[in-house]
């Protein structure tokens, strides 16, 4: 069993995802639940569960590398997360930057184009990423929030639903 | 003891209903945000359906060739084809077609607070659960408790467990709502 210890959590979010990845050979379709935990050392560590709740794949990102822990397989690590991704689950998930994203926010410090020119912003183009927030919750942060990717040379074309249904941030 | 009672249990409980609570645990306590509840069926073999009304409403339903996953608030249906083992799950382990002993070692352990308990644990790593513990009364599984390989315990309590109940087939089958767009799922989760 992982004997990963937990960090200091300052902010999680957890909620239902579905992706669906589309390349020229064949679509496929993935759903389940998921928690993105991110801490100040830096560290995010993205949990990926099915419908029932149990964790089959963990992405652990620091600011040296990133590795992916599944169930049954050897732990992979790589420089780049969306290699790492696409190469063992077949499609990729925004990893990087995500906890801005979930707030409704472009990642610092990285261009981005926004729609409309101030928030609640509808759309952000970052990273290659479209990001459309669908619904807000009543304190004004994301609900529902697609995100889209054109296909590449090694990647399908990605469109990921994302439905948070819980925020914690230590204070 | 707990062995001879799952013997039993997957012999002569053909059907049933009965409702469930869930708990989530990881090494830092419980994730109450994944508590929940809901309510079950099951008519062997290989039908059953896990239907959550919390934390949010999600049916889970199978008639042992297609499972479908019905999120209403994501508005969407997963359909997945059953070729094979189905992703091993708290249902798929009690009521499901196959008989999980093929996958998991079982040995009893010491009955506690009233129950039959019995450890079941993979034969090979590539199953979802490092460990399965099952606790019986009177021949019918109460609790159970199934342990992710990321330390994550998930934590389910039985209630009003009604034994070889009459069901149609059609109950185990799903009809798509209006507007409710159906992705086919082959994800192995």
């Amino acid at each position: 069993c992982v004997s990963l210890s937990t960090p200091d959590l300052q902010q999680s979010w957890q909620g239902r995802f579905s992706i669906s990845a589309e390349s020229a050979q064949h679509r496929e379709n993935h759903s389940g639940r998921f928690i993105l935990t991110h801490s100040s050392a830096p560290l995010t560590i993205l949990d990926l569960k099915t419908a029932l709740g149990n964790t089959i794949a963990r992405v652990t990102l620091s600011d040296t590398d990133v590795s992916l822990q599944t169930v049954g397989r050897p732990e992979y690590r790589a420089d780049n997360v969306d290699n790492l991704l696409i190469q063992t689950l077949g499609f990729s998930v925004p990893v990087e930057g995500l906890q801005y994203w979930l707030e409704g926010s472009p990642i610092v410090g990285v261009s981005a184009q926004t729609t409309p020119q101030s928030k609640p912003y509808k759309e952000i183009r970052q990273n290659g990423w479209l990001i459309r927030y669908e619904s807000y919750d009543a304190k004004g942060l994301p609900k529902r929030i697609r995100f889209e990717r054109e296909a590449s040379i090694n990647s399908p074309a990605l469109s990921i639903l994302l439905l948070i249904s819980d925020r914690h941030h230590d204070s | 003891a707990a062995t001879d009672d799952l013997s039993h249990f997957l012999k002569t409980v053909t059907s049933a209903q009965g409702s469930f609570e869930q708990k989530v645990f990881t090494r830092d306590g419980e994730n109450k945000e994944a508590a929940g509840s809901g309510d079950f069926a099951f008519l062997r073999p290989g039908k059953f359906k896990w239907h959550y009304n919390a934390p949010f409403e999600e049916l889970i339903v199978t008639d042992g060739k297609t499972l479908w996953l019905y999120d209403t608030e994501l508005a969407q249906v997963t359909q997945k084809a059953l070729s094979g083992a189905i992703p091993a799950s708290p249902a798929s382990l009690l009521f499901g077609a196959q008989d999980f002993r093929q996958d998991f070692q079982v040995e009893n352990l010491a009955s506690d607070d009233g129950l039959q308990w019995l450890k079941a644990t993979p034969k090979d790593d590539s199953n979802a659960f490092s460990e399965v513990r099952i606790g019986f009364k009177n021949g019918i599984p109460q609790k159970m408790s199934l342990w992710d390989n990321f330390g994550q315990e998930t934590r389910l309590n039985f209630e009003n467990f009604k034994t070889n109940v009459k069901f149609k087939a059609s109950d185990f089958t799903f009809k798509v709502p209006k507007g409710v767009d159906v992705l086919k799922d082959n994800s192995a989760f």
